[in-house]
């Protein structure tokens, strides 16, 4: 017979979603439940072991600002570091950290086990239930398999790849969210009493090598940069020696041995049905999909300092074990390699993010909150930042406060929300920085000045972590007074600031010649030079958000039928109909909304604009 | 990472929106007012719209029956007074049969701007707005009275000077075939500005394949010739269009004292301009307007004398004539015919008119030979070439037979030009409007290229690509979020 006990949160899952999302509700001082099947897996690195990438990289900085865990641990776990995009400009520049896949789990499961207000169960869960409160159903409470029962007013879920997951490697199938773990089938049934319609979606991941049968002489080394960027604010506590990653290439000889197995990927044969994340494909499908392609770059990266497993990015697949073995053996470098693990699909259940509103919280449950993998997104950094956003919006929640309404100017994180919440995706979800239309504003290096303001009026952030962001305000301010009163001859007749020196495209910080040596982080100088390079850009952007919270004035109502409208197509109307948006402005970010739909549903359904009211618009 | 479509993850939404329309739809409650006609003739229409005018009955007394006119009493009542304003013929148009859809009153009465001034602050007072630019049409198109590319078509009408009678009404005319045709043309230009910003974001998210970059930034900037090829020459139709559409302009030009203001003044039958036998007398332009045999209106222009313009000798003394000499060379711009008088006594001028042709290669040239009577035609060594000899007269005595040279040739050069316009019917033909947006796409288009070049972080190539992708949706007006709208519709005068 189990227990019963209380909390303000339960949070299902303890992956990279799940730890955010609990961290977020406890610092804020709601006890909190976050249950796994296994303490020791606590942020574990199912698939690849890095932090970061272009646009990735920018969520984790976000996730830090606001007092998250994942930019801390992937520094502390850091076995090498390289920034991308260094040339294409400062907006898309991002830093990729691999990190030692033990020491990052290990390290996150003990700090999350010391945070405050937060309890870790090890349990599996057996589903949760709800209650009728005037007409509207609210979340009781969270059923363990030992019969204990979690007595709370909200749940965060985020079970990741274990909803119904089911692993696929060439004709063998195991039930499970990964490898070594099991599935969690009873939650996908309670989900499926509260009107939420799952969707199956597939991911994969690539076989893992042992290091000792690899001839790594043969290959390219890649190095991390000697300089070693911190996704962090906060002073980092240790550092980990560094390695390098090693580079080869599939060949057509690759090519010819997986082509000839094609009928064997379940893949291929139709019994994988959910849609994959096209931008993580199976090698399997990029064969099939470019033909002509005569080779794909793999890198081979080390997942960790005392680990014998070597993960080869780009080599994911569903194909049976002996085939995984064969084509890789045709790859140079690997032709003696020995497989740890081979590589695998797994099919699992998904929430239409359309289903939820932009705080996270389930349509159709009150206190029902998803987060994650489960949202139809890839990617460790999406799911952080996804658990960071839950867990804010449950703890406003359970406060009876107003969500926050996704602000797509300040984050990539609220764009990620956004996108999911107002346009929805059929497929895995990945960050881009193409997403978002404020790319020169939303930067790595000020991510800390954009959501610090949001963390510290949540009261998310530490005292260490105000005490640095403080200290590269100042040292910025302090940076530019510096740039404004130095000056630097240009020519016979004119000497300017350095800081007007700055703004000219071809130079940078490191030309201006300036002792830095009392310590000025990296991060304050390359903003400096964006504050000069891109003022008139980024004014110019300010401007249009203005103009774009003026647009948001217009609100709808859909009390109102849109059915028989003359000019309004029906399928205009049924998505009216299932998105319920509420201003003009989210109407117009429905796909396939023409202006002259959206000037006849105004006309119609048009609320206020400003002080008119719905009568004077009624023509 | 060409290999993969990039383009269905853009940003969805665009970071610009304009508010213009949201301004006349707040302002859709309150009724409108506005001046329709010109001030300074004989009669003022104001024109009111509002979805209840009952309270204009305070000022005009009842309202004739709807579609019908009536003679009403204008009057302005405040408390301290009560008096006649103006004697007025009123129409009213009722709901939905207005040009708004709203109820409409017009009101034509005196010319007099001190009266229309004190109507218009009488409507105010009592409760009327005055309308903004283009406000009557925007209501029109919101209550489905009009279509938002007629809105479109009829602004070109108005801003097009001195539009030529059959180009207007081939604007008015202008049919849905014309517009699929732009339509198709600038979609294509649209799924290439897709394409192109796909492979340089790829270039930029997958940063990893280093492979692929090079040649995805290359494929980008041949897209983005390709797209800038397209748009300058729909660009180019318009000015050729817009060049002949508009009444032709036939500039009278001429070596100093060759004969110009006498042959004006023979076209017009007045004393125009003033002629003088001091070189360079004519110290402004004089412009008149007429009408050719064929019944063809027509502007003539008479300009200062030109002077060595190849030289640019321009020195102090002559300032004030070299002022009116650039100008002349200003209204060459604008012209369609050139109108050149020599003197049959002298050929130098032929250097000058070689000039002026090389510099004004599209111009169409009338030549037209003075003082014919001064010279001995018979003698062969005289200059004159036998083939002029019909273009020679004598400005004093052969008056009537010089005008109807002029206004007969002026039929012949229109009615080949006449035919041009013809032609481009068949064009893909954008308004003004779309003239605009697409010089900025051209812009953004070609900051894109430095982007791509290297001379600018290629990151901003997003930006100037979604604004090439947004503008062109504007153009086609595909997007109400950008709020093009507003900007049809700003660009109207008061009162239509």
């Amino acid at each position: 017979m189990g227990t019963q006990s209380n909390f303000d949160a339960v949070v299902i899952g303890a992956g990279h979603a799940g730890v955010e999302a609990s961290r977020a509700l406890a610092a804020r001082g709601f006890s909190t439940a976050l249950i796994t099947f296994d303490k020791k897996k606590v942020g574990a690195m199912s698939c690849n072991p890095a932090i970061g990438g272009v646009a990735k990289s920018h969520l984790v900085c976000e996730v830090d600002a606001l007092g998250g865990m994942m930019g801390r641990v992937a520094d502390m776990s850091a076995i090498q570091s390289r920034r991308l995009n260094l040339k294409k400009g400062p907006a898309v520049r991002s830093t990729r950290s691999q990190c030692d896949k033990d020491h990052y789990a290990n390290t996150m499961s003990f700090l999350m086990s010391n945070v405050e207000n937060l309890q870790l169960i090890e349990a599996e869960v057996a589903g949760f239930d709800w209650i009728d409160v005037g007409g509207s159903r609210k979340i009781s409470q969270v059923r363990l398999k030992d019969g204990s029962i979690l007595k709370t007013r909200s749940v965060v879920l985020t079970a990741g790849t274990f909803m119904r997951g089911l692993m696929f490697c060439g004709d063998e199938r195991t039930r499970g969210g990964r490898v070594g773990d099991s599935a969690a089938d009873s939650i996908s049934e309670s989900i499926e009493k509260t009107g939420h319609k799952l969707t199956r979606l597939k991911t994969g991941t690539p076989a893992r090598l042992d290091s000792r049968s690899i001839d790594f002489s043969k290959l390219d080394t890649q190095w991390g940069d000697p300089e070693k960027r911190q996704f962090s604010w906060r002073p980092l506590e240790y550092r980990l020696p560094q390695l390098s990653c090693y580079l080869t290439y599939t060949n057509e000889r690759t090519h010819d041995i997986i082509r000839a197995n094609f009928h064997r990927t379940p893949l291929f044969s139709g019994e994988i049905q959910g849609v994959g994340p096209r931008y993580c494909p199976s090698v399997e499908d990029k064969i099939r999909r470019f033909p002509d392609r005569a080779r794909h770059q793999i890198f081979l990266e080390p997942e960790g300092l005392s680990s014998n497993f070597v993960y080869p990015n780009g080599m994911s697949t569903s194909l049976p074990a002996d085939v995984q073995l064969e084509f890789l053996r045709s790859i140079e470098g690997l032709e003696r390699v020995e497989l740890l693990r081979p590589g695998y699909a797994v099919e699992y259940d998904s929430f239409d993010p359309m289903e939820l509103d932009h705080g996270f919280m389930s349509k159709y449950i009150e206190g029902l909150f998803t987060a994650g993998q489960i949202n139809r997104t890839s990617g460790y950094e999406e799911a952080a930042a996804q658990g960071l956003w839950a867990g804010i919006q449950a703890g406003l929640w359970l406060q009876e406060k107003d969500f926050i309404f996704p602000d797509r100017s300040r984050s990539y994180m609220e764009t990620l929300v956004d996108d999911l919440t107002s346009v929805g995706t059929l497929e895995p979800y990945r960050m881009f920085t193409s997403r978002s239309e404020y790319r020169l504003h939303l930067r790595e290096d000020n991510a800390a000045e954009r959501m610090f303001g949001l963390g510290s009026q949540l009261g998310l952030l530490g005292d260490d972590q105000m005490r640095s962001f403080d200290l590269a305000q100042q040292s910025l301010a302090d940076s530019i007074v510096r740039l404004s009163s130095e000056r630097i001859r240009i020519d016979e007749n004119r000497v300017i600031s350095l800081f007007e020196y700055l703004r000219r495209p071809e130079v940078c910080w490191e030309d201006l010649g300036v002792d830095w040596s009392d310590g000025v982080d990296d991060r304050v100088l390359e903003r400096l030079e964006v504050k000069a390079k891109y003022e008139g850009y980024l004014s110019k952007q300010d401007l249009e958000l203005k103009r774009l919270r003026e647009a948001k004035e217009m609100e709808l109502d859909l009390s109102i039928s849109l059915r028989d409208t003359p000019g309004l197509s029906m399928e205009v109307i049924e998505k009216v109909e299932k998105y319920r948006p509420k201003t003009l402005l989210e109407l117009s970010r429905i796909s396939g909304v023409t202006p002259s739909a959206l000037l006849t549903i105004a006309k119609k359904a048009g609320r206020k604009i400003g002080n008119v009211s719905r009568e004077t618009l009624q023509s | 990472m060409s290999e993969i479509n990039h383009t269905e993850n853009f940003a969805t939404k665009s970071a610009t929106v304009n508010s213009t329309s949201l301004n006349y739809i707040k302002r859709l409650g309150t009724p409108i007012a506005a001046l329709a006609s010109g001030l300074g003739g004989p009669v003022a229409i104001v024109r009111v719209s509002g979805k209840d005018l009952s309270f204009l009955k305070q000022s005009i007394g009842s309202f004739p029956k709807a579609g019908e006119h009536a003679l009403r009493k204008f009057r302005s009542s405040t408390l301290e007074n009560d008096f006649l304003l103006d004697e007025v013929l009123v129409l009213y148009f009722k709901a939905p049969h207005s040009f708004t859809g709203e109820d409409v009153i017009e009101i034509q009465g005196h010319g007099v701007p001190a009266l229309v001034d004190s109507m218009l602050a009488e409507l105010q007072r009592l409760g009327c707005e005055m309308a903004m630019a283009g406000e009557f049409s925007f209501r029109a198109v919101w209550n489905d009275k009009m279509s938002l590319e007629a809105a479109s078509r009829l602004q070109m009408l108005f801003a097009t000077e001195g539009l030529g009678a059959s180009s207007a009404s081939r604007l008015l005319s202008f049919t849905k075939s014309h517009d699929s045709k732009i339509q198709a043309l600038l979609s294509d230009c649209i799924q290439s500005t897709l394409k192109a910003r796909g492979r340089v974001e790829a270039a930029i998210d997958f940063a990893e394949a280093e492979e692929e970059q090079a040649e995805d930034i290359a494929g980008a900037s041949e897209r983005v010739a390709d797209i800038r090829h397209t748009l300058t020459q729909l660009i180019n139709t318009f000015e050729v269009f817009t060049q002949n559409a508009s009444i032709p302009q036939v500039v009278v030009a001429g070596l100093p004292n060759a004969g110009k203001s006498t042959l004006l003044n023979v076209l017009c039958g007045s004393e125009r301009s003033i002629v003088s036998a001091l070189e360079g007398t004519t110290r402004d332009y004089v412009e008149v307007s007429l009408k050719s045999l064929g019944g063809r209106n027509f502007k003539l222009i008479d300009t200062a004398g030109l002077r060595n313009l190849s030289e640019h000798s321009m020195d102090a003394h002559h300032s004030v004539e070299s002022l009116g000499i650039k100008k002349g060379l200003e209204l060459l711009g604008g012209a369609q015919i050139l109108l050149w008088v020599w003197d049959a006594r002298s050929q130098t001028h032929l250097e000058q008119l070689n000039f002026i042709k090389k510099s004004h290669p599209s111009l169409r040239v009338i030549e037209i030979g003075s003082h014919r009577d001064l010279v001995n035609l018979a003698d062969k060594n005289s200059d004159v070439a036998e083939s002029r000899v019909e273009s020679l007269f004598s400005f004093v005595h052969d008056q009537k037979k010089l005008r109807e040279f002029v206004l007969t040739q002026v039929d012949l050069l229109e009615a080949e030009r006449e035919l041009l316009l013809n032609d481009l019917n068949d064009e893909a033909l954008i308004s003004q409007r779309q003239r605009a947006l697409l010089s900025e796409v051209v812009v953004e288009l070609d900051q894109t290229q430095l982007c791509l070049n290297g001379m600018r972080p290629l990151e901003l190539v997003g930006d100037h690509l979604r604004e090439v992708e947004f503008k062109l949706r504007q153009v086609l007006g595909q997007d109400l979020g950008e709020d093009y709208i507003g900007e049809i519709f700003s660009q109207f005068c008061l009162g239509k």
